[in-house]
C-alpha cells in the first residue's frame, strides 16, 4: 500500500510537464497548414546551410530499411516538427535533422577542418550523426542554436566541434567557451569527450563542479583554460568569490540538457550567470524536451536562434527489443536473480531501481549470489560515483545497479541489457533508461519487471511508446528453484544494508553541515 | 682576515648613499658594475617600455634598494629551467673554499672580479658575496666570526627590503595600468602576473628575540623617511630591557648570542606601505615575517588540527636562516618542518587575485624560485642535508666554507680513535658497544676511574641517557649534567665532581652551549662524541689546562681521548684542522688511534 501511494505522488508531480512534452510543437505554433507551407519556404531558403546538411542515415539506425525510412519521414512531417523562422517571440528557425536524406555526408563535407577530422577518424567517429549534420553548419555560420535531441545522439560533438574549430582560428584566446551541464558526471564526461576531440589542438579544459575543493579549481581557472565545463552552482560561486576570475572573454556558451538544468532549480543561478556574460557570444542550448521553462531560458539567453530537432517524440530505436514480465511483487527479487544469474549471465547490464535503498540492497544481494554488481546512486560521494562508473566502464563489474541518476547523459557504450526493476515513473524516464542500450547501431534488450501494482503505469508507458511490448517467456520451474537461496541472501543483504546505513549516518552528519546548499544542487536528486 | 671590517665599510657606504639618494636618484656604484657585467641582451629589454608615468611615484627609499635587473632575470621566467645539480667543491682565489651547484656561478663571478680593477682582494670578496645574494642565488655562509655574520645579516636585510619594495612597486604599477585599461577596453588577455598567492615574501628565521630586535631596527634604519607603527610595543617585547650582566668567565660568543632578550618563542609580521613600516601586522597582510622556528612551527601545527594553515608561507621568495648552528641547538626538527611546509599550494584563497598570480606559482613551482640564505658559524650534516633537499633555486647554490686551522692543544696528549660505522643510524650502537667493551675495561684496569676527575662529554642527550643508565647498572659513582638538569642538581654534581666524590661527570654539548659551565677538577676528558662547535673543544681542553696549572693534575696524566666515526667528518675537521684531517681520512683500518701532538 505504501508503495502505491508513493507512485501516485510521483506521478502527479511529473504529469504536468509530461503532457506538454508529448508534443514537440511549441505552444505558440501557427496552424498546421501554415507550417507545411513554411517548411517548403524554409527548405528553399536554408537549403545550403541547414536542411541539406541534415542528411545521411543515422548511424544509430543503420539497419533500418528503405521502407522504414519512408515511413519515418511521413510520420515526422505529420508531426510537423518543423517551424519557420520569423516574427514573434516564440519563433525560431527550425531545422530538421531527419534521417533518411539521400546523400550521406562526412565531417569534411560539414567544413570541419582537417585536424579535427583526423582526430574524429581515430576516435572512430566516421559519419556525423543527424544532430551533428544539422547543427554544425549552422553553428559554423555563427548562429545561435537550440538543439532538441536525446542523449546518445552525438550532442556533445555537435557543440564541441564548432567551438573547437573557432578556437583553432583564434588560438590565443583563453576562457573561450563555457559548457553548463546539470550533473557532475555529465560534466566530467563532456570534458573528457571535448578533450579527446580537441586533443590534436591541445585544448585545455577544466571541470568546475560542486563537492570538490574550491582552491584547486580556482588555480585551474587562473591557468586560463580554453573551455570550462561546469555545473551552474559552483560556477557562480567562483564568479562571485574567486578574485580575478571573470568570463568577460567568453565567446561560446552551451547549456546542455537545459530541461534538466531547470528541473534541478538552476534557473535563478543561470540567470545570474547570464548577467555577467558578455552579450556578444554564441549560445547553444540543448534539451531533450521543449518545456515552458526551457522556452523562457531560450528567450533570455539566445538571439535569433535556429532550432534543430532530430528525432521525433518518444521513439526507441529499432534494434532495441523490449519485453515485460508480469510477476508477483513478492517474487520480484527471485525473478531478477533469475534474469541476471541464469538467463543473461555474464552480460553487461544496468538495473534501474526507483530508490537508493533498493539500488544498494540489490547490488549487495547480487554480490552475495556471486554476480559482480556495483551500485550507483546519489548517496555515494562524488568520488564513489565516479569510481563506480569507471569500474563498470572498465568492465571489472558487469552489472550496474542504478537509480535514475545514471539514466541520463552517461555514455556507456557496451550495455547489452537494461532491466527495469522498478518500472519507470514516466515515459520520458523510460526513454532515457532504455537509451543506455542499443546505442550506436548495436542491438539491445530491455526487460521490465511489472508487478500487480505497476500495471496501470506500465500501460501508460506502452501508450506513450505507441506499441505493445511482448512478454518474456521464462521457465517458472527454474525460477522457483532459486527461491530458497535468494531468500537467504535477502536476509543477509538487509543486514548489511542496515550496517551501511548506520555508517552513513555517522559520516554524513558532519559533512552536511559544512557544504553549502547551492554547492550540492548539482547533485542528483533521487 | 679583514673581511668583517670590509663588510662593515660596505654597510657604511650604503648608509651614506641612502642619505644622499633621498633627494635625487644617483646611480649606485654596485648597480653600475652589475650593468657592466650582465649579459648585454638583458639590460635594454627590461628597461625600455616599462618607464611610464611611474617615475614620480617611486617611494623615498634609496636607489640601492631596487634591483630590477636581477629581479627580472630571476622571477620573470615562465617556468624554472631544470638543470642537473652536481655539487662541486673548489678553492676559489677570492672566496676561498666554496661548494657550488653550477660551476658557471663561479666563472660569472670571476669575470666580475677581473673586469673591474678592485682595490683589494677582500673588497672583491664582499662585493661578490653581495652580488650572489642580490642575484637571488642560494647562499650558505659558514663563518665562525660573529662580526662577519652580523655584517652578512645586514646585507640580507637590505636585500630583503629591496626585494619587497621592487615587488610592491611592480604590483602597484600593474594595478594602475590594469585600472586604466579596464576603463578603455576590456581586452584583458594580457593579464599582468606579478605576485604570489599570499603577500608575505620574505621570511627571517632567527634564534632569539634580540636578533629579531636587531634585524627589525636595521630594516627601519634602511627604510628612511618611513614612520614606524607599534615601535613602542616592539621595544617593550623585543628590546633588551634591564640587561643582566654576564659573568666575566663566559666566553664572547656566548655573551654575543645570549645578550638582550634571548627568548626563542616569537613571531612578528612587518608590513611596508608607502609611508610607514608597520610592525605586528597580520601575517596575511605582512611583507616580511620574522620568527623563531618554535614560534612559526606553533602557528603552522596548531592550525594543523583544523585543516592546517601554512598558506602564509606559500609565497615566500626569500628565506633567511640566521645562525643555523644556534637553531640546531634549539630544535632542528622545527626548521625541517617549516621548510617542508613552505611554498606549498595554499588551501584557501585568502582573497588572492588569481589573474595576477605568476604562472609558476600556479603550476606549483614556487620552491624553485625561492632564494634560501643560510648563515651559520659552521656547517653540519643537518644544514647540508637541508640544503640538498630544499634548495631548489633555479639560480643555483653556493656554499662558502672555511679552511680550519684546528683547535688541537700543543701540550696535552690527545688520542682520537676512529671506529668503523657503516650506517649513521647505527652509529649510537657502535659507539656504545665500543665504549662498554673496550673503553670501560681499559679504564678499570688502568685505574683511570679510581683516579677521578673523568669528564665524559657527549653531543647527544639520548647517548647521555643511555650512558647514565649503564653507569647506574654497573654501580659507578658519577654525576650528570645535561640540558634538563635542575640548577641545584648541577651545583651538587659540580661540587662533588671537583671534590672527587664523583669520579665521573657526564656532560652534554647542549648543557655546555646554554650554560658554559667552568668545570673544576677535570683530570681526563673523554669525548664519547665530538662537539659540533670547535670552540667547545678548546674549552674542554681548557678545563684540563686549568687543573694542571692549579696543581690538581699532572700534565703526563691528563689526557683527552675521543671517539669518532666517518660520519663525524665535519666535526673532526674543525678540531684537528683541515690539513690534518686530510691525512686522517686516508687511514681506514678497523679502529685506528690518532695521537696528537
Amino acid at each position: 500500500m505504501d508503495r502505491d501511494r508513493q507512485h501516485k505522488t510521483k506521478k502527479r508531480k511529473i504529469l504536468k510537464p509530461h503532457d506538454e512534452e508529448d508534443e514537440l510543437v511549441p505552444p505558440a505554433a501557427p496552424s498546421l497548414s501554415d507550417l507545411v507551407a513554411s517548411i517548403k519556404k524554409n527548405t528553399q531558403t536554408q537549403t545550403q546551410t541547414a536542411v541539406s546538411a541534415g542528411s545521411g542515415k543515422s548511424s544509430g539506425i543503420k539497419n533500418g530499411g528503405d521502407g522504414d525510412v519512408k515511413k519515418r519521414r511521413k510520420q515526422s512531417s505529420g508531426d510537423s516538427d518543423v517551424e519557420e523562422a520569423g516574427e514573434g517571440e516564440a519563433s525560431a528557425d527550425v531545422v530538421e535533422g531527419e534521417e533518411g536524406e539521400e546523400e550521406s555526408k562526412s565531417f569534411k563535407d560539414l567544413e570541419i577542418i582537417d585536424q579535427l577530422c583526423e582526430t574524429l577518424e581515430t576516435l572512430k567517429f566516421h559519419k556525423p550523426t543527424p544532430i551533428q549534420q544539422a547543427s554544425i553548419p549552422l553553428a559554423l555560420a555563427g548562429k545561435d542554436l537550440i538543439g532538441l535531441a536525446e542523449t546518445g545522439s552525438g550532442k556533445t560533438a555537435a557543440f564541441a566541434l564548432p567551438i573547437l574549430q573557432a578556437l583553432y582560428h583564434s588560438p590565443h584566446s583563453t576562457l573561450f567557451a563555457c559548457i553548463l551541464a546539470p550533473t557532475r558526471e555529465l560534466a566530467f564526461q563532456i570534458s573528457e569527450q571535448t578533450e579527446a576531440i580537441g586533443g590534436s589542438l591541445g585544448v585545455k579544459t577544466c571541470v568546475i563542479v560542486g563537492g570538490m575543493d574550491m582552491m584547486p579549481q580556482a588555480i585551474a581557472l587562473s591557468k586560463r583554460p580554453h573551455i570550462i565545463v561546469a555545473t551552474p552552482g559552483r560556477l557562480l560561486d567562483h564568479l562571485e568569490n574567486t578574485k580575478g576570475f571573470s568570463l568577460r572573454s567568453l565567446k561560446y556558451l552551451v547549456m546542455d540538457e537545459a530541461d534538466r538544468l531547470l528541473d534541478l532549480d538552476f534557473g535563478p543561478i543561470i540567470e545570474k550567470i547570464l548577467k555577467v556574460l558578455p552579450p556578444q557570444r554564441h549560445t547553444y542550448l540543448f534539451s531533450a524536451t521543449m518545456t515552458d521553462k526551457v522556452e523562457r531560458l531560450q528567450r533570455m539567453s539566445l538571439t535569433n536562434p535556429v532550432r534543430v530537432a532530430v528525432s521525433s517524440k518518444y521513439q526507441t530505436v529499432k534494434s532495441l527489443l523490449q519485453y515485460f514480465m508480469l510477476i508477483p511483487q513478492k517474487d520480484k527479487d527471485t525473478y531478477l536473480v533469475y534474469l541476471v544469474a541464469e538467463k543473461f549471465a555474464g552480460k553487461t547490464m544496468i538495473i534501474f531501481t526507483r530508490t537508493i535503498m533498493d539500488a544498494q540492497r540489490i547490488s549487495v544481494l547480487l554480490r552475495l549470489l556471486g554476480c559482480s554488481a556495483i551500485p550507483l546512486h546519489g548517496q555515494l560521494s562524488q568520488t564513489g560515483r565516479l569510481g563506480a562508473l569507471n569500474k563498470f566502464k572498465a568492465g571489472s563489474r558487469n552489472i550496474l545497479v542504478a537509480t535514475d541518476v545514471a539514466a541520463r547523459g552517461l555514455d556507456i557504450p557496451t550495455v547489452d541489457y537494461v532491466i527495469n526493476y522498478d518500472i519507470a515513473g514516466d515515459s520520458k524516464t523510460y526513454i532515457h533508461r532504455v537509451g543506455r542500450t542499443a546505442r550506436a547501431g548495436r542491438s539491445g534488450v530491455c526487460v521490465n519487471l511489472v508487478t500487480q501494482y505497476d500495471i496501470e503505469e506500465f500501460t501508460r508507458i506502452e501508450k506513450a511508446l505507441g506499441k505493445k511490448l511482448d512478454p518474456l517467456e521464462v521457465e517458472k520451474g527454474e525460477v522457483s528453484l532459486l527461491a530458497e537461496s535468494v531468500g537467504e541472501a535477502q536476509r543477509q543483504a538487509i543486514k548489511e544494508i542496515k550496517e551501511w546505513q548506520e555508517k552513513k549516518k555517522e559520516k554524513g552528519a558532519g559533512r552536511k553541515m559544512r557544504t553549502g546548499k547551492r554547492d550540492n544542487m548539482d547533485k542528483e536528486e533521487v | 682576515m679583514t673581511f668583517s671590517a670590509l663588510l662593515d665599510s660596505f654597510g657604511s657606504t650604503q648608509k651614506k648613499q641612502l642619505s644622499k639618494s633621498s633627494s635625487s636618484h644617483p646611480e649606485e656604484p654596485l648597480q653600475k658594475r652589475r650593468k657592466l657585467h650582465t649579459p648585454v641582451s638583458e639590460i635594454p629589454v627590461e628597461t625600455t617600455g616599462d618607464d611610464g608615468p611611474n617615475d614620480g611615484s617611486t617611494p623615498p627609499f634609496g636607489d640601492e634598494t631596487k634591483n630590477p635587473i636581477s629581479y627580472k632575470t630571476h622571477f620573470d621566467v615562465e617556468e624554472a629551467p631544470r638543470s642537473s645539480v652536481v655539487l662541486s667543491t673548489v678553492v676559489h682565489p677570492v672566496l676561498g673554499r666554496v661548494t657550488v651547484s653550477n660551476p658557471q656561478l663561479l666563472s660569472e663571478c670571476a669575470t666580475d672580479g677581473s673586469g673591474r680593477s678592485q682595490p683589494a682582494e677582500a673588497s672583491s670578496y664582499q662585493s661578490q658575496l653581495s652580488r650572489y645574494v642580490r642575484n637571488y642565488v642560494d647562499v650558505a655562509l659558514a663563518n665562525p666570526s660573529g662580526a662577519d655574520r652580523e655584517a652578512f645579516r645586514r646585507l640580507v636585510c637590505s636585500h630583503g627590503l629591496a626585494h619587497v619594495l621592487t615587488t610592491r612597486q611592480i604590483v602597484l604599477k600593474n594595478s594602475a595600468r590594469l585600472a586604466k585599461r579596464n576603463t578603455c577596453d576590456d581586452d584583458e588577455t594580457d593579464a599582468r602576473r606579478d605576485q604570489g598567492f599570499t603577500r608575505p615574501k620574505v621570511l627571517f628565521i632567527l634564534p632569539t628575540r634580540n636578533s629579531c630586535y636587531e634585524v627589525v631596527n636595521h630594516i627601519i634604519g634602511l627604510a628612511q623617511g618611513h614612520d614606524c607603527e607599534n615601535k613602542q610595543r616592539f621595544n617593550e617585547e623585543y628590546g633588551p630591557g634591564i640587561a643582566k650582566p654576564f659573568s666575566d668567565t663566559k666566553p664572547d660568543d656566548f655573551k654575543n648570542f645570549f645578550r638582550g632578550n634571548s627568548d626563542d618563542m616569537f613571531r612578528i609580521g612587518v608590513k611596508l606601505t608607502r609611508k610607514t613600516v608597520k610592525l605586528f601586522s597580520k601575517f596575511y597582510h605582512s611583507d616580511i615575517i620574522l620568527a623563531s622556528p618554535l614560534g612559526l612551527k606553533s602557528v603552522i601545527s596548531s592550525a594543523a588540527k583544523d585543516g592546517g594553515d601554512a598558506d602564509f608561507i606559500s609565497s615566500i621568495e626569500i628565506l633567511y636562516l640566521d645562525s643555523a648552528d644556534s637553531l640546531q641547538m634549539q630544535n632542528w626538527d622545527h626548521v625541517e618542518s617549516i621548510l617542508a611546509s613552505m611554498n606549498q599550494m595554499p588551501k584557501n584563497a585568502h582573497d588572492c587575485d588569481f589573474s595576477r598570480v605568476r604562472n609558476w606559482y600556479l603550476s606549483g613551482d614556487a620552491a624553485s624560485f625561492r632564494q634560501t640564505i643560510v648563515s651559520t658559524a659552521f656547517l653540519f650534516p643537518e644544514t647540508n642535508s637541508l640544503l640538498s633537499r630544499y634548495s631548489k633555486n633555479h639560480s643555483g647554490l653556493i656554499k662558502l666554507h672555511q679552511v680550519y686551522p684546528g683547535e688541537l692543544s700543543p701540550y696535552i696528549s690527545q688520542v682520537f680513535t676512529k671506529i668503523q660505522s657503516t650506517n649513521p643510524a647505527l652509529d649510537p650502537d657502535v659507539r656504545f658497544e665500543y665504549f662498554t667493551k673496550t673503553v670501560m675495561p681499559f679504564w678499570k684496569n688502568g685505574g683511570t676511574i679510581d683516579k677521578g676527575g673523568l669528564l665524559v662529554f657527549l653531543s647527544s642527550y639520548l647517548d647521555a641517557i643511555r650512558l647514565r643508565n649503564y653507569f647506574n647498572k654497573t654501580g659507578q659513582s658519577f654525576g650528570d649534567i645535561n640540558e634538563y638538569t635542575s640548577a641545584s642538581d648541577v651545583a651538587r654534581s659540580r661540587a662533588y665532581f671537583s671534590s672527587g666524590r664523583y669520579k665521573i661527570l657526564i656532560y652534554t654539548e647542549r648543557a655546555h652551549y646554554f650554560r658554559r659551565y667552568n668545570l673544576k677538577g677535570v683530570q681526563n676528558v673523554f669525548l664519547y662524541s665530538m662537539p659540533g662547535n670547535a670552540i667547545f673543544y678548546r674549552e674542554l681542553v681548557g678545563f684540563l689546562r686549568e687543573s694542571i696549572s692549579d696543581g690538581k693534575s699532572q700534565l703526563e696524566d691528563s689526557k683527552v681521548r675521543a671517539l669518532f666515526t666517518q660520519w663525524d667528518a665535519l666535526k673532526v675537521e674543525r678540531i684537528v684542522g683541515s690539513a690534518g684531517y686530510d691525512e686522517m681520512k686516508r687511514n681506514d683500518g678497523e679502529s685506528v688511534d690518532f695521537e696528537f701532538p
